[in-house]
């Protein structure tokens, strides 16, 4: 039994005259101990995805789902008590920006010892010890100073340091972080994405990681998913995503980035014509259809998903396409 | 074709006063630039590389006309313009234009596209109306955006419009230079060649010159003719990309470029561009007596300016 199971999620938000489709039949098969990559700009429906799994969407939104099960109970279906004590104590979650998921008004203190209490522990003595513990888990010194601290007095190395030891009290089975390092500055990204991925493997969690970083996708992830407008458009292992991939959209974000850009000094890089549709105004047939250099008459027809073992293409000629690398 | 020298800096400096106490009478100074010298030449490009902290922001508030440098010298196509007169200013700002990292941030929320544009030439040249509006037509094209946006806000594009947008606003007074904050880091991907291959095409058509202040070594990699490196406002090594990037010398680049830099500690250190030692002495791993006491000599080493007491045959 799969630890969480995605089949055809499709999130809806209703705007003035309509409805828009935020997630289009998204699918994640997430098994204990492995680790998902999540790629796509923004709009892509990623973030989406993972808030409906949380239940962290507004009311406004639309959810229909084939199955969505975490180790087989449905969430869906889960009343507010039980969310909090299934899907919260064994699914956390990381955001982009440390500064507004903290309060800003409680000391780090008190942020932490919250969520210890509303899952359990009931000693204070063991909370503090806990508290501690945690905080030297995820790397940081001086403990006693940054408990002390409100979050306006610390920096977002430090923030996001304190979100993944809240996101770790519980000892979750799966951990989802949405584009930890976004607001981070360089040098701290890589530290902070070195820290999570060894507590990850460490504790033998799940992961689902949102991220741009190729480089780091390449060298962190089992398995890896492309999104453009709310729709897959191409997953499976890695191996398969960085060495053969058959969508034109991967091969074209795979050449964009700056690592594999094997141009003469100052000549035009590789990229994509265009902007991304907005979801109100999407193209028909192939989503990708106006942008691809590939497109025939054929794409104005919706692709279907392709599936060929683990990997999943939604491309009229995937496969038929030869990519010159 | 003789190439034009574009801007030069010769002994840039830039001091912060910081008051303290109740009555804000404890005076502390603190150099956030000192000493830096460059040359840019027209269509060529500059990337100044340094952690968070080092002087890059402010060495492009100097350049750019939002500070004024303390000490030194500024020279567009050879004339100087490092005085705080009035003219000289307008020149600066005429001259210099900047791009930023956060788009959203940079653009007013409550002017169009139109108005966005139309703003620097009302404050800094005398066109009227109708030549206004041609000169902001003639921009739109050029950076690909559209007429039709005119009339739209910025909240209504996309992340990689906005950026074109901020190109454009930088290129309607027809400058020499252009500083590039970040230029790329908040964009996705895709979006980054975009604004990549259409920095290079501007550069092609304008004969333009940029600064570039990056993190994204293999942009700079692909960009910038030369490289900058600072620390603590001091210029630590200077010199050609393939050179400095490939086989970098001085102890500080090697840190900065393998992602392996200690973390910034200013305890104990008097930033005083007076004082005689090497900035970057308590964070080196080589680091000998001599660093603690004599300020490193600018050396030439291999095509490039290395400020290091490992290389200056002291």
């Amino acid at each position: 039994m799969a630890l969480l199971q995605v089949d055809n999620l499709t999130v809806e938000f209703a705007i003035p005259g309509g409805s828009v489709k935020a997630l289009d039949n998204f699918s994640l098969r997430v098994d204990a101990g492995s680790y998902h990559g999540i790629i796509g700009e923004s709009g892509s429906g990623k973030s989406i995805a993972m808030l409906a799994i949380m239940g962290l969407l507004p009311t406004t939104a639309t959810i229909t789902a084939d199955q969505l099960a975490l180790k087989g109970r449905s969430i869906l279906d889960m009343s507010t008590t039980e969310r909090r004590n299934t899907l919260y104590q064994d699914v956390s979650i990381i955001f982009q920006e440390p500064h507004n998921s903290l309060n800003p008004s409680f000391k780090i203190k008190s942020q932490i010892d919250e969520t210890l209490k509303a899952h359990g522990y009931n000693n204070r003595k063991k909370r503090t010890q806990r508290t501690r513990e945690l905080l030297s888990d995820v790397g940081l010194v001086h403990i006693d100073s940054i408990l002390d601290s409100y979050p306006h007095q610390l920096t977002a190395g430090i923030l996001q340091r304190i979100m993944i030891a809240i996101a770790l009290a519980c000892e979750p089975d799966l951990l989802i972080a949405d584009e930890p390092t976004a607001s981070l500055d360089p040098f701290e990204q890589g530290q902070i994405t070195e820290l999570l991925t060894t507590l990850v493997r460490e504790r033998n969690m799940a992961m689902v990681l949102i991220a741009h970083d190729l480089r780091l996708m390449r060298e962190q992830t089992d398995y890896v998913t492309i999104m453009y407008c709310g729709q897959i458009v191409e997953s499976g292992s890695k191996n398969i995503i960085f060495e053969q991939a058959k969508h034109p959209y991967t091969h074209s974000i795979l050449a964009s980035e700056p690592s594999n850009w094997n141009i003469p000094f100052k000549s035009k890089v590789p990229s994509l014509k265009g902007a991304t549709p907005s979801l109100q105004h999407l193209p028909v047939g192939c989503y990708l259809g106006p942008r691809c250099p590939y497109a025939e008459a054929h794409c104005v027809q919706a692709p279907e998903p392709i599936y060929e073992k683990e990997h999943m293409t939604r491309c009229h000629f995937a496969g038929s396409i030869k990519y010159d690398r | 074709m003789t190439v034009k020298c574009a801007i030069s800096g010769s002994a840039l400096a830039k001091k912060y006063d910081d008051h303290k106490g109740i009555f804000q009478n404890k005076q502390r100074s603190y150099w956030a630039l000192a000493d830096v010298s460059f040359t840019l030449m027209q269509g060529e490009t500059l990337a100044i590389l340094g952690e968070a902290g080092s002087g890059k922001s402010t060495l492009a508030k100097v350049l750019t006309g939002i500070e004024n440098p303390t000490s030194g010298m500024l020279m567009i196509n050879n004339q100087d313009v490092s005085s705080e007169s009035d003219k000289n200013q307008i020149r600066r700002k005429r001259a210099i234009r900047m791009v930023f990292q956060d788009t959203l941030g940079s653009l007013n929320p409550s002017l169009s596209l139109g108005e966005i544009l139309t703003e620097p030439l009302i404050n800094l040249t005398k066109l009227d109306k109708q030549e206004q509006f041609n000169r902001v037509m003639e921009v739109i094209q050029l950076v690909g955006l559209k007429e039709e946006y005119l009339h739209r806000l910025p909240h209504t594009f996309s992340a990689g419009e906005r950026q074109r947008i901020a190109i454009a606003r930088a290129l309607i007074l027809d400058p020499v230079c252009i500083v590039a904050d970040e230029p790329l880091s908040a964009l996705e991907t895709s979006v980054q060649s975009q604004i990549v291959n259409l920095m290079l095409r501007l550069q092609d058509e304008l004969k333009l010159s940029y600064i570039i202040i990056s993190h994204n070594l293999d942009v700079i990699k692909h960009m910038s003719d030369k490289v900058m490196v600072l620390s603590h406002g001091r210029v630590v090594e200077y010199g050609p990309t393939d050179k400095v990037l490939n086989d970098p010398k001085h102890p500080y680049t090697i840190n900065l470029i393998q992602g392996e830099q200690a973390p910034l500690n200013t305890d104990g250190l008097d930033l005083d561009a007076s004082v005689d030692y090497c900035v970057y002495r308590y964070r080196c791993s080589e680091s000998e007596e001599i660093c603690k006491t004599r300020k490193p000599m600018e050396t030439v080493v291999d095509e490039r300016l290395l400020s290091c007491h490992k290389f200056s045959g002291n």
